[in-house]
């Protein structure tokens, strides 16, 4: 078979932030689109940018989330099962942890731009990968993507999605909480699962992992029967 | 020992390294007994015990540098010496019950498919075995290669390469001149430095250098992972992926590839203030071209006042008198050759003939190729680990020839199980491997403009050395052997029309 073409869904950071990686790597074997989020305020402006971008792109695209861009996927291939083939969640949820909007509220309170920053920073990155934190870039658009992941889920899209989907969790994920990204698991009939050791940043503290997973459940969608749980691989 | 004329063995191994031993212990392991490893120089270690340099030491950590079936919570350091990496392949040759089946001092001559009889027969200095399956684990980096330049025969001082390392010759306060300025030499010259009279390095080109997160490990953390492998496990998981990213600064990512140029430069700027000097160790081609070098004290080094860098290659030899390319010429007491294998064409590949006589030599005058990087068509039950495209310049070689290892003992599996005689690979399968090892080096950085390196054959500039994607891409592609691109091998088959 030849590779499905990928649309790639960032979070709150956006496409410069999260994909610096997975995008140009994912593009050597697949067409590539990346959404732009923009300044969406609700979960329907978040589906129709994941709608933009498949409509842009060739072929029935697999749609691969990151964080509220793995819920707009969720949501997108919930309302659109015709529209693509497979389904990638990273760091996603079922619902909001109540401490990601604990996180959101601090960080919304914080006068300045570094101290946001660096609070971000804090709650991003697991101890164990504290090596490759960076200092994320804060936005206004970034924050109310922020408050609105602090609002929105998948209980209502997951248990509709038809298409073979890998949902990918974090073990110290502490804005999201791993169970959330495991409950996303358990609610999507065709879902598989895999926990990376890492915080909320995976595609920074993991990222060639990551590669990994989504080429292997591309490649072969049915390797992993709907309910694996994937484990790590043997090194 | 010519008493074992003759024997009969079903896996013949020919090489005591990191590969072939690998191989042994893993056959050990499933209870197979019928086999023999050949080794041509009187101990195991391969690169290791080869390798003896001062200052020689493994650039990828230690944790990742070894068997994922002997994990090893001893390691000294972040990146193992090489005495170190030797002795834990002696002890491994030794624990896993290996040494009653090492046949060290010798030298395999001949390896010849039989037509008629379906084996092969290997012909040793110390006699000739017949074997059912071959394992080639001779090592991509194995003979070392010194230019051919005029005068070099009339030297009248001591020369050697580096992996032929001279204890006897006495090197303090001597005039020393280094040939080359690769892995090798990088880790030589600093260590040389301190005690010869004079050093000159010769430097045909400049390699990129990056800083080196070298530390000793603590008894507490060595103690820890003796408590617990999970930890160990942990940490290898964490070195493996994180040497996986670097595969971005090679292939389709310029913004990754100037970050790591960057980064490189920034390590050159910082620990070379002199412009000249920076200007000669500047390369002049892409990141990643050839093998990135990691130190700390290489850039140091050439800053002392008795070390001279001439940015020129050898050109000649005369009498004691080194003369460059740039017609500079320096006299020297003691001449080290840092210049690196015989990698395009392997050694052994004249040794081994296949189906009608044909050799591997003549198979890879085109440049090497193998299915699955591991099997070859015309060669029956035959397999090469750390042959063509198998090699890594981001990442571990032990994952690699684990994985291979994986592929052969899943051939073996087979082969006993279906009873339907020796398995070549197609030809098909092989020109298609080769189609899409071109497809996946397409726009690296080993095929763009201005980039010479090892990793290609000078025949034709192909890619024939490294495995053109990340490592978990070679699992995934060569780690399970596949029966569907085999066919039988008939008795006396022409297979030349």
């Amino acid at each position: 078979m030849t590779a499905p073409a990928i649309v790639l869904v960032p979070g709150p950071g956006g496409a410069s932030e999260d994909f610096g990686f997975l995008a140009p790597m994912l593009s050597r074997h697949h067409d590539v689109v990346v959404a732009e989020l923009g300044s969406a305020s609700d979960a329907d402006e978040l589906l129709d940018a994941v709608g933009r971008a498949v409509a842009s792109a060739p072929g029935l695209p697999a749609v691969v989330g990151y964080a509220i861009g793995g819920v707009a996927a969720v949501g997108y291939a919930a309302e659109h099962p015709e529209d693509v083939s497979a389904l990638v969640a990273i760091a996603s949820w079922w619902l909001p942890s109540p401490k990601l909007a604990a996180h959101v509220r601090l960080w919304r309170s914080l006068p300045d731009r570094e101290q946001r920053a660096e609070a971000m920073r804090l709650a991003r990155y697991s101890a164990a990968g504290w090596d490759s934190a960076r200092q994320p870039s804060v936005t206004e658009a970034g924050l109310r993507l922020m408050e609105l992941s602090a609002r929105i889920g998948t209980v209502d899209s997951a248990p509709r999605v038809t298409v073979p989907s890998l949902v990918i969790g974090c073990r110290d994920d502490e804005l999201v909480g791993a169970r959330e990204s495991r409950l996303l698991f358990g609610a999507i009939p065709d879902a598989r699962y895999a926990e990376l050791a890492s915080g909320h940043a995976v595609l920074d503290e993991r990222p060639a992992e990551v590669l990994q997973l989504i080429e292997a459940f591309l490649g072969r969608p049915e390797r992993h029967p709907a309910g694996t749980l994937i484990s790590a691989e043997a090194l | 020992m010519s008493g074992e004329d003759g024997q009969r063995v079903d896996v013949l191994i020919v090489g005591a390294g990191f590969a072939g031993l690998g191989m042994a212990i893993r056959l050990r392991r499933r209870g197979t007994d019928s086999f023999v490893v050949l080794e041509r120089a009187d101990a195991v270690g391969g690169t290791w015990r080869d390798n003896r340099y001062p200052g020689v030491a493994c650039d990828v950590p230690a944790h990742l540098y070894s068997y994922s079936f002997r994990p090893n919570p001893e390691w000294s350091r972040m990146f193992a010496p090489g005495d170190e990496i030797r002795r834990y392949l002696e002890d491994a040759a030794r624990d896993e019950g290996i040494e009653p089946h090492l046949r060290l001092g010798t030298d395999v001559l001949d390896v010849r498919w039989d037509d008629t009889g379906l084996r092969w027969t290997v012909t040793t200095s110390r006699g000739v075995w017949s074997a059912g399956v071959v394992v080639v684990a001779c090592g991509r980096l194995s003979e070392p290669r010194i230019p051919e330049v005029p005068g070099l025969e009339g030297f009248p001082g001591e020369m050697f390469h580096s992996a032929r390392w001279d204890d006897r010759v006495e090197l303090d306060g001597k005039r020393v001149a280094v040939v080359g300025s690769g892995a090798s030499a990088i880790q030589l010259v600093p260590e040389l430095a301190d005690r010869v009279g004079s050093l000159l390095v010769l430097q045909r080109s400049a390699p990129y250098v990056i800083p080196r997160s070298d530390r000793a490990y603590s008894a507490v953390e060595r103690t820890l992972f003796a408590r617990d492998p999970d930890e160990l496990a942990r940490l290898r998981s964490r070195l493996f992926w994180k040497a996986e990213e670097a595969f971005a600064q090679r292939s389709g990512s310029p913004e990754i590839t100037a970050a790591a140029r960057a980064h490189a430069l920034a390590h050159l700027a910082r620990q070379v203030p002199e412009p000249e000097l920076r200007a000669l160790l500047t390369p002049d081609y892409e990141i990643g071209c050839k093998r990135v070098l990691i130190s700390n004290d290489y850039y140091p080094a050439l800053r002392r006042p008795n070390v001279t860098l001439e940015a020129s290659g050898l050109a000649a030899i005369e009498g004691s008198t080194l003369i460059t390319r740039n017609g500079a010429r320096h006299d020297a007491d003691v001449v080290v050759f840092a210049t690196g294998f015989h990698s395009a064409e392997q050694p052994y590949a004249p040794l081994v003939r296949g189906v009608g006589g044909r050799s591997l030599a003549e198979h890879w005058a085109d440049g090497m190729i193998a299915y699955a990087s591991t099997v070859v068509h015309g060669f029956p039950n035959l397999f090469v680990i750390d042959g063509p495209n198998g090699g890594l310049g981001h990442n571990s070689a032990i994952y690699m020839i684990e994985t291979q290892i994986d592929y052969i003992l899943g051939a073996l599996r087979h082969r006993a199980a279906a009873a339907e005689g020796p398995l070549q690979v197609t030809a098909a399968a092989e020109a298609g491997y080769a189609e899409m090892l071109a497809r996946l080096s397409a726009g690296s950085v080993w095929l763009s403009d201005g980039c010479a390196s090892w990793y290609r054959d000078p025949r034709n500039g192909r890619l024939t050395l490294l495995w053109p994607d990340f490592a978990f891409a070679f699992r995934e592609r060569n780690g399970e052997f596949d029966p569907g691109v085999f066919e039988p091998v008939a008795p006396s088959v022409a297979e030349l029309s």
